[in-house]
Order: C-alpha cells, then structure tokens, then sequence
C-alpha cells in the first residue's frame, strides 16, 4: 500500500523542518512553505517521510493513502 | 553501618537528582522557546532543535524519577508514593512539596499528552502544552522550598542561572514579534517579570533566610538544630545543641599511654568536631595490648559536647574493626545518639577523620 | 450589487421560449406563484432520476452534475440541504432577483431536493445585506407555514459579505458555528457537514431549476439549450452594455448574443470577463458559445454566469490588475502560499498592467503563478492564477506595449464592484 504526503496548508505555519529532513521529497516556496511531490512515496523513501511527519511541530504534514483529491 | 550508609546515598540521590532535573527541565524549557523562534544556523538545522528539545524532555522524566524514587526510598522523610503524585498530603514541607507534586503531574500531561499527539490533534497537544510555562517555576520554587541547598554557592548559581537563562529565552521570543497576538504576549511579559521577581522574594525571605526548615513545616521529629536543617547532608553540629543526624570531619591528637601496672594500654583520642560552631569528642580506650600492636578493648568510653559542656553525651564503645569504631551515647535529657567514627589517618600523634551520627533506636542505653 | 430587472421590459432573449425561471411579475405570494408554475407534485427519491436525465449541472460556479451530488447525500442518512444563495461574486446578481422574484420556486426547489435525499432539514443562506431578497424569502416562509406546505423545516441563515463565505466547506462552517472560512477536507461537505451530517450543497438557481424539472420533466427541461448543455441559464450582464441586469438564457447561445439583448456596447466590444471574477477573460473575436467544449477550448467556463464587457480603447490588464488585488485581499489568511502569493502577483500584474520595462513583471508572474495553484484550503489562489493567465493571453498586445512603451494612454476603464468586505462571522 502505497503512501503519500499531503500538508494540511491552514494548519501549517512554513516552519520547514520537513524540508529540512526530507529534501527529496519536500521543497520551500518563496515564503517557507512546502512543496510537497503528490506522488507515491517510494519504500526505500518511507523512513524519511515518517521522520518528517512526526517532525512537524503543528502536525501539518500528514500521511495518506490515498492520493489527496486536491 | 551499611543501613546509615544507603540511607544517606538515596538522600544525596535526591537532592542531586533534584537539582539536575531542574537544570535538565531549564534546558528542555529554552529549547521548546528557541523553536518558536525559528531560529536556525548553517551546522544547527531546525530538525536537531525539535528534537533535543524532545530528547531532553525525555531525559529530564528520567532524572525526576530517579529524584522521586530516591525521595521516597529513603524514609527520612514521610514522604509516601502517593505523595508524589497527590499535592499536599505530605506532612513534610506540605506546600513546598506539594508544588512539586503539582509540577509532576503537569509533567505527566505533557509527556503523555506529547506522546499521543497523533490521537490528540494539535489543537489538544497545544493547550496542554502551555502548561510547561507553570511546570517550570513550580519545579523552581519547590527546589527552593524543600532543599536545604539554597544558601551554598552551587545551589545559588544553578538556581540563578536557570532563571536568568529562562527569562532571557522568554524576552527573546517576545522581543522577535511584539505585534501580533498582542493580549497573550502582554500577560507573557507581565508574567515574565513578576515570576522571576517572586521567585527571588521568596527565596531572599524563606529559603535563605534563617530557620527556613521550622518555616518551612519540616515535622518537629526531624529537625535539626538552628540554621541548619535536618538534612544529613549538614555537616557539623549547631551551636548550642547537638541533633542528629549530623556529620562531620574530625581532627585531633591521638595519644596511646602504657602499658600501666595492669598492663593495659590506653589509647585517648581528643578531637574537634569542625563545621559551625565546634564539639568535642573524646574517645578512651583501655585494655590489654594486642598481638600487631594497638589495644585488645575491654573499656572504651566516650564523650561529645559543645565548648561550654564537652561532656554533654556520654556513652560507651559498641563497635570497633580496623578504623571505625561505633559508640552509644545518651544526654541528661535521654536524647540518645548513636556514633560512628572513621579514623582515616593517624601519624605523628595527629589524628583526622569523620564522624556520622545518627538518633539510636529506642530501648539502647549506655553500655 | 446590480439591481435585477424586473416588469414588462424585461427583454425576452428567444423569442417564443418562456422565461423559464424569472416571472414577470414577482411571484411572492403563494397564489402567484402557483398561478405562474403550477403546483407542486409529490416528490420522491425518482427525482434523482429525473434530474440526471435532465443532465442538470450546478448553477453556482463549478458546474457539478447536480445528480451525482444528490446521490452522494442520498446514500447516507440523516442529511441536510443547504440552499446556497450568498452569491459572493460581486458582479453578479442573478441569485438576489431569483431569490426576490421567485421565492417559492427555489424553496420548492429545496424540499424537492431534501425530499429526494431523504434530509429533514433545509438551511437557505442569503448574504446579509441583500435585504430585499431577505424579505421575500421570509414572507414567502411565513406563508408556506400556514399553508403547512412543507413537510420539513426550512430555517434562514444570514451570512457575512465575504468573497469565499459561498465555497462550500466555508459555509458549513459558519453554519456550525465557527467563521466563514474554507476548512481542509476530508471530509467533504457530503460526507460530514452541518452538525456532522451529511449535507447537499446547491446553489439557489440550480434549486429553481430541481423545482422546475420536477413539474415538468427532464424531457422538457431539454427542450432549449443543447444536448450537452441542456436548459437555461441566469446571467448577470454589466460593464459596457447599455442595458445591464440579470437575463435569462438558454445554454449554447452565442456570448455576442447576450450582449447584444442587454442593449450591446456603444463603443464596440474588446473582450469579456466570463464567470466572475473566479471565471476568465475571453476576447470579442472568439466567437464563444455558452457551453462547456466551446468555452473549454478557450480555458473558460461558463461559471456562476456573469458577464462583464469590456469595451474597446480600455485596458483589460489594468481591469484585472484591480481585481486581482481585490481578490488577493478576499484571502481567508489561513494559507501561506495563499497569502503571501497572491499579493506577490497582484503586485507583479501592477507592473504588467502599468510600465513594466524589461518584462520583470511577467517573469515575476510566471514563477508564482505556478508556485500557488493548488497549494491552498480553497481554490482562491487556482481561480486568480487562472484569472491572470486568461489576461496575459486575451491582452497579449497590450503586455508587449506596456513592455515597450509604457501604459494604455488615457485608458477608459469601467467601473467594477470591489466591495469592502465584512466580518467572519
């Protein structure tokens, strides 16, 4: 079962540890928020999206499996 | 002898233990601020932050409850488990300890709370995890209040430290953004400037002003003499009374005579009790002249006062192997007290060593 | 807020099709109304059958298949209908006449749609300060309660005047208590809504025209428009037109068309802004149809159905430089690329709309027009991308002048609303 990452943008507030643990994976626009790959994350990934989740201190980014209708 | 001797380990385990969750607390408390801060650096990512603030906060759970069981493990003091976690039902110290039952609890909250944070959501995790702004000076003032540390160069330093090191993360955070949020950041500030304040007053009128123990609700069974409190890690006797428990060095002179017409050796210890005002104590022993020298015992009888009654206690040796030697003694008023003695080094006729007493079990006299 | 145009000068657009939805005369009261529509007959859960055959989509902007919607709700229990009637687009109208003309049609509408459902309770929202539609939507509720039409409740819920208070996860909120501001979802308003139930979402004409197809059948409602774009439509034509008001039209009938019956443009026509201000320019020369494929060629869409002209010697970048700045404060400040974003482009398209030497305004534009399209609660910050874009494309001549040479000369600019905005609440 395939995951993906999907933030949560009203509760994120661009603090961008994410990024910093997840840079494969995860960007910063303009403004310090994350850009996030919509596609499957792959196995060998999947360490480092759990690190980056767990990582968030407002618990914006979160884990899915499915991909987010947006 | 091994009894007085763990006793004493789980009570300086708890004071040390004590003092460092405190220290531990404060840096937990700092790194939580420095990550609203957002602040970062080329070698300091953001992550390492979040996550030595967890860490730490994990460490210092773990250090409290090394403090909390080393507490109640020693029986000095009545304190219960449910004590720890029910405030103000100690006898001992009620308020100041029972603060820092408040501030275990409220621990408690955040570390679960922080652990289940994917069940809570954040809004959940959030509002409990204000609740580390009161954690913090409850923990203080109950160092201050239960610890008979405060007036030692150490303690004042710790203690200063951590609050000047907390106050200065708090200005920081408000300083970077005074414009948003503006009725939650004037309580901050407010707040950030009374507690500190408070903390200093109390300190400056309680723990560090005298007879902070009686004050303090330290129960009358367990306290020791004038400025000092009960707490065995005092050395010395007060002036004017001797209460144990208590410790201190000892030095003197060491004279042996004989062997007499009887053929017995006498070996006289006078010696000064030293910390605070001074006690004498005097131990005699006498009996016949043992095989690799020194003296087989047959009699030994000693006495301890103060200067104006250095024969105040009176008893006899109970004990003696190698260099320790253990003695009863009793005052006219039958307060009893039980002596151990350690002779670490003996040449030339001087002598220096250590003395622990501790209050004998009802029903010994003196031999 | 355009006032709807009401009386005998209504202008027919066909000549010979029935204004379907907009009586001549208000039908206020109950006699009238069923005088103008007829009764209402017994409702069920056929209708959404009916209305699927009809092929009826959303009236509200989106131009959602209204029977997959109601299928949705229908699958579940205990649901809600909220009739959304807030028309947060300030250039159009069309809900406010249709709601002041003909009340009861939307309510019937309404229960029609909660009876198909299977809902108990029906929530119509109206904007606060549309005051006239506000007072007949009561009178008609008065009358309908002694009546004891409805088998259901019909509760009124005034809201703020705020742009983003119609998007769908922002109104159930403020229904439940909280600010008009979109949530993220999941879940959808479907699944869990006000007070946690599943709730059906509609806009008030897409109701008018449930109301309708419930009299007379999908076969009838196909009857104008085309095959895949059935019906008719309510539009809201202002800007350079002689005769601004909300018309009713059926879909597929050509864009000059319908400028033409609100009295056409005396200064020729340069360009239309198609859908609101959510919706997208197209030009004069494109010929464009009010229908899906047509306008789908052109990256435009029919909307909520404003129309606003443009005429010819106005600058269409400056036009939409107003806007876009007026959208770029419509933010709920709940997103940071949203936030932050769009005020960077509404800044940016300053640039392009005025002098902009070197071309740094388009290139400011290019990255962030990218960088904030999908990366919101809401689709504020998609809809002004797609609005800006529609601009450089419709006026590519006037981005090279102003590139060039400077800004439109004495550019005649029209007058477009850009309400202050209210509270959250």
């Amino acid at each position: 079962m395939s995951i993906h990452l999907v933030v949560n943008p009203i509760t994120c507030v661009g603090h961008g540890l994410c990024a910093e643990l997840f840079p494969e994976w995860i960007s910063l626009d303009d403004w310090g928020y994350p850009i996030v790959d919509p596609s499957p994350v792959p196995t060998h990934l999947e360490g480092h999206a759990r690190r980056a989740v767990s990582a968030c201190p407002t618990l914006a980014l979160l884990m899915s499996k499915h991909e987010n209708p947006h | 002898m091994l009894g007085v001797a763990s006793a004493k380990l789980l009570w300086y385990l708890s004071r040390g233990a004590g003092t460092v969750s405190l220290l531990v607390l404060t840096l937990s408390v700092v790194l939580g601020i420095v990550s609203t801060l957002r602040w970062a650096a080329p070698r300091w990512p953001r992550f390492v932050t979040g996550a030595l603030h967890r860490n730490v906060s994990l460490l210092a759970v773990v250090l409290l409850g090394v403090h909390i069981v080393a507490t109640v493990a020693d029986g000095f003091a009545p304190i219960g488990w449910l004590d720890v976690v029910v405030p103000f039902a100690s006898p001992y110290r009620r308020l100041w300890l029972g603060l820092g039952a408040v501030a275990f609890d409220l621990v408690l909250a955040l570390v679960v709370t922080s652990l289940l944070r994917d069940r809570l959501g954040y809004r959940a995790w959030r509002a409990v995890h204000w609740a580390a702004y009161a954690c913090w000076p409850l923990a203080m003032i109950h160092g201050l209040g239960t610890g008979s540390d405060a007036r030692l160069g150490w303690a004042m330093v710790t203690n200063v430290g951590c609050l000047v090191v907390v106050v200065a993360a708090v200005w920081w955070r408000l300083c970077v953004d005074w414009t948003s949020d503006t009725p939650r950041r004037a309580v901050a500030a407010f707040a950030s400037v009374v507690v500190p304040v408070g903390i200093g007053g109390f300190a400056v009128l309680g723990p560090l002003a005298p007879n902070w123990a009686a004050r303090a609700g330290t129960p009358k069974t367990l306290l020791g003499g004038g400025t000092a409190t009960a707490a065995p890690l005092n050395p010395g006797p007060a002036p004017g009374a001797l209460r144990p428990p208590f410790a201190a060095t000892l030095s003197g002179t060491l004279v042996s005579s004989g062997p007499d017409s009887a053929g017995l050796l006498t070996i006289t210890i006078d010696g000064v009790l030293s910390q605070g005002s001074e006690a004498n104590l005097r131990i005699v022993l006498s009996g016949p002249a043992a095989a690799g020298g020194g003296v087989t015992l047959t009699r030994g009888q000693v006495t301890l006062g103060p200067s104006g009654d250095p024969t105040e206690f009176r008893g006899s040796v109970t004990g003696l192997a190698g260099n320790r030697l253990s003695a009863d003694l009793a005052d006219a008023g039958g307060h009893r007290l039980r002596l151990v003695v350690r002779l670490d080094t003996t040449s030339g006729g001087r002598v220096s060593g250590r003395v622990d007493a501790t209050p004998a079990p009802a029903g010994s006299g003196p031999g | 807020m355009t006032a709807p145009r009401l009386g005998p000068t209504s202008p027919r657009l066909v000549p010979g099709t029935r204004q379907r939805l907009l009586p001549r005369q208000p039908t206020v009261d109950l006699a009238g109304h069923v005088d103008h529509f007829g009764p209402r007959p017994d409702g069920g859960r056929r209708l959404i059958a009916e209305v699927e055959r009809a092929g009826l989509r959303g009236r509200g902007g989106a131009g959602f298949p209204t029977a997959v919607k109601m299928q949705a709700v229908a699958q579940r229990h205990r649901s809600v209908v909220v009739a959304n009637g807030t028309e947060g687009e300030p250039a159009s109208s069309k809900d406010k006449a249709l709601l002041t003309l003909a009340p009861h049609l939307v309510l019937d509408g309404a229960v029609a749609a909660a009876e198909a459902v299977g809902a108990r309770r029906v929530i119509l929202c109206i904007e606060r300060s549309a005051g006239t539609a506000i007072d007949a939507v009561f009178t008609a509720l008065d009358e309908r309660r002694e009546e004891r039409l409805d088998r259901l409740a019909i509760q009124v819920a005034t809201t703020p005047s705020r742009y983003v208070v119609g998007e769908e996860s922002a109104l159930v909120q403020l229904l439940n208590g909280g600010e008009a501001k979109p949530t993220f979802v999941p879940p959808r308003p479907f699944e869990r809504g006000v007070g946690g139930q599943p709730t059906l979402v509609q806009n008030v004409e897409t109701l008018a025209h449930v109301g309708l197809i419930e009299r007379f059948g999908a076969a009838w409602f196909r009857s104008v428009g085309t095959l895949g774009d059935p019906g008719t439509m309510l539009v809201t034509v202002s800007g350079a037109v002689r005769h601004p008001g909300v018309y009713e039209v059926p879909l597929g009938v050509a864009v000059s068309a319908v400028i033409a019956q609100a009295g056409g443009s005396s200064a020729g026509l340069a360009a239309v802004l198609l859908g609101g201000y959510f919706g997208t320019w197209i030009s004069a020369s494109d010929d464009a149809v009010l229908g899906r494929e047509s306008l789908g060629r052109l990256s435009a869409a029919l909307g909520c159905g404003v129309l606003i002209a443009l005429p010819s010697g106005a600058c269409g970048l400056l036009q939409t430089a107003g806007i876009v700045r007026w959208l770029a404060a419509q933010n709920a400040g709940q997103c940071g690329p949203c936030v932050n974003g769009l005020s960077a482009i509404a800044a940016a398209m300053d640039l392009v709309a005025r002098a902009n030497p070197g071309g740094e305004g388009e290139r400011r534009l290019e990255r962030w027009l990218a960088m904030v399209k999908g990366r919101g609660a809401c689709r504020l910050p998609d809809g002004t991308a797609r609005l800006v874009e529609s601009g450089l494309r419709v006026f590519a001549d006037e981005v090279t002048r102003h590139r060039v040479v400077g800004p439109c000369p004495a550019a005649r600019q029209i007058p477009l609303p850009l309400p202050t905005p209210g509270g959250w609440r």
